[in-house]
């Protein structure tokens, strides 16, 4: 793809200033994490007096802390497997096939995108609290769910719309029956997709906060909402080692897919031959 | 289970795509085909032909009518279960799959044993000359080499009929006169009966043994190449196949057995009668500009004038004014034939076999 250069003249010089200069602002928040990680100091004060990894070592030494781990971990699992079930089919139904209220269906399932989370969070709290479900794992895997499907739809939705039909009817013509021509054709081809809505799911999940706060009740305490407790009851001074881990951990999650997406364009670039014999 | 080659018929096969979506697609296509034929299914875009194509692979759904093969209805039956080829618009190759796992994928659907895929892929690598060519992914073929590659896959379970869409869009005109021969080598090797989808006539007559020509969801007139070629049934189809002069006469008498006359800028010229038509019926007399012959006026010649003189190389192309009519003629450029230059009085005929009458048509007729 041809893209333009960056303007000359001071227009360019300008956009250059205000985006690096948008970028700091937005991201030199996020790296004051990093020295308060490795503070010396009992308590949350910036700059550090000192450094160590005395932090990391009462982090994995809280049982607290590592049971709010491990609690994220299997709720953002259980939500983007989930939205990944519902979601791809939904997606694939939308895409293919022309149905009544299809477009309904589409909108339905895009709505935890713009409803305020806070009442989707005081609907769920009024639908379970009755059913004495607040506190429940599931419960709130499942309610995670309902807000990483639009993700997955909308990364599955766009990969399905640039996927060749005629690969399917070619499969279905061939002889495989449409599971088989999904396995073996489709899901291939829409995989990248399908797994970046996945992840994407997954970190939705494991970042949310509102929607626990709400249905978490005191058994489903997950590592968003222990720091959102930490912070407002004692402001524990682990909360920025647990924060420098999670945004190493996400950076490194989309950079492999960053760096993995780079390399199959390369690959696919290099194996197209010049001037081979017709 | 090898599948001898097999027939299929059309009855009465239409399209619509429900109330308030315009005219149906497919309109009463009837056509028989005969086992091991090869048909070309000729059209401008938007005349039903690839829908056709697709109700016959069980892709879509006809509103009406019945398809057959070897006289059983395989409209109940899912495209997995029709074992019918298709060769896609754009190949449609599987770009993760290696070319023999593109070429084997329909055995290994059907649970074949390895063995036996791997020998079928080898032997299918040699009949479209790319042998070696197992190991390599779609994306490192060049396009020829992708469309037969996507032939071979369809052929590769000895389907019941062989169907291709528009297979040669996509290629230049040089690759595809020569890909042309290697279709219809292949095709005849294996006598398997197949329908071709195209919108260039020069390929429709190439390839097949018969070509149907379709005009707005309806089949307007099947025939070998030369007998839609010369014989064309409307107007559509003279002007479709060809460049085709269409001039408005009037039949003047009926002459020896089959041929008639017809009166044109006051001459009286002969043409092939196909029907009974009284004297002073308009019609419109059919002629190919390479059947008019151009010489000095003679009798009973049509005389006019030389209005362009167009040298393309191998002929030469004439527009001759004769009277109100303008008569396209096209002469081979061989040595010794006269050579006319615009504003040269010329007179024009041709035989009574090259010209018949077509009824003219009303005015929501169209020109392709």
């Amino acid at each position: 793809m041809q893209r333009p250069p960056l303007q000359d003249g001071w227009v360019g010089t300008a956009q250059l200033v205000l985006a690096i200069g948008g970028a700091l602002f937005l991201l030199l928040p996020l790296l004051v994490i990093f020295p308060m990680a490795f503070s010396a100091a009992e308590q949350l004060t910036f700059p550090p007096p000192g450094y160590s990894f005395a932090l990391y070592r009462k982090l994995f030494a809280s049982e607290e802390w590592l049971a709010a781990i491990a609690m994220s971990l299997q709720v953002a699992t259980i939500a983007s497997i989930i939205a990944m079930l519902l979601g791809v089919p939904a997606s694939y139904a939308i895409v293919r096939y022309r149905f009544f209220g299809r477009r309904a269906l589409y909108a339905l399932l895009l709505t935890p995108l713009v409803v305020p989370v806070i009442i989707v969070a005081l609907a769920l709290f009024l639908t379970f609290a009755p059913m004495k479900l607040v506190g429940n794992l599931w419960v709130v895997a499942v309610s995670h769910a309902l807000l990483c499907i639009p993700f997955v739809v909308v990364m599955t939705i766009s990969v399905l719309r640039d996927f060749n039909m005629n690969l399917e009817r070619a499969a279905l013509s061939l002889g495989a029956s449409g599971f088989r021509a999904f396995l073996h054709v489709t899901f291939p081809g829409i995989r990248s997709g399908v797994l970046l809505g996945g992840i994407t799911a997954f970190a939705v999940s494991f970042d949310e906060v509102v929607l626990v706060i709400f249905i978490g009740g005191r058994q489903a305490n997950t590592l968003p909402r222990q720091i959102w407790g930490g912070i407002t009851t004692q402001l524990d001074p682990v909360i920025p080692a647990v924060s420098a881990l999670l945004i190493v951990a996400v950076v490194a999650i989309f950079a492999a897919i960053g760096l993995r997406h780079l390399s199959v364009a390369h690959a696919g670039r290099r194996a197209t031959p010049k001037g081979a014999p017709a | 289970m090898q599948h001898p080659p097999q027939n299929l018929s059309l009855r009465a096969l239409g399209k619509s795509y429900g109330a308030g979506s315009g005219e149906p697609a497919v309109r009463d296509v009837s056509l028989e085909i005969a086992k091991g034929e090869f048909v070309a299914l000729l059209g401008p875009s938007g005349s039903g032909k690839t829908t056709t194509l697709m109700m016959i692979a069980g892709f879509e759904q006809p509103s009406s009518g019945d398809i057959l093969v070897d006289g059983r209805s395989i409209l109940a039956m899912s495209p997995s279960r029709r074992d019918i080829g298709v060769v896609f618009q754009n190949y449609a190759l599987f770009p993760k799959m290696t070319v023999a796992a593109n070429i084997g994928f329909p055995l290994r659907m059907r649970g074949r044993r390895r063995a036996e895929i791997e020998a079928t892929v080898m032997r299918l690598l040699d009949l479209i000359h790319l042998p070696g060519f197992g190991g390599r992914y779609p994306n490192q073929l060049s396009g020829g080499q992708q469309q037969r590659v996507a032939l071979a896959r369809a052929l590769a379970f000895d389907p019941r009929l062989l169907l291709l869409d528009e297979p040669m869009g996509a290629l230049d005109r040089k690759l595809r006169e020569q890909l042309q021969l290697e279709v219809k080598r292949i095709q005849r090797a294996l006598g398997v009966t197949t329908v071709y989808v195209t919108h260039d006539q020069e390929e429709a007559m190439v390839l097949a043994d018969r070509v149907a020509i379709m005009d707005r969801g309806r089949l307007v007139q099947v025939g070998t190449p030369t007998e839609v070629y010369n014989r064309p049934l409307t107007r559509f189809v003279a002007q479709f196949l060809g460049t085709a002069n269409l001039l408005p006469a009037r039949v003047a008498g009926s002459g020896a057995a089959g041929a008639a006359e017809a009166e044109l800028a006051g001459v009286r010229v002969g043409f092939s009668a196909t029907g009974p038509r009284p004297a002073g019926t308009p019609i419109e007399l059919f002629v190919r500009p390479e059947c008019v012959l151009l010489g000095p006026p003679a009798a009973g010649s049509l005389d006019g004038t030389v209005d362009s003189a167009i040298f393309v190389g191998e002929s030469t192309r004439y527009t001759v004014r004769v009277g109100e009519h303008t008569i396209l003629a096209t002469s081979h450029n061989r040595s010794g034939a006269p050579v006319f230059a615009a504003g040269d009085r010329v007179g024009l005929r041709w035989s009574t076999e090259n010209s018949i009458a077509l009824d003219p048509e009303s005015a929501a007729s169209r020109n392709p």
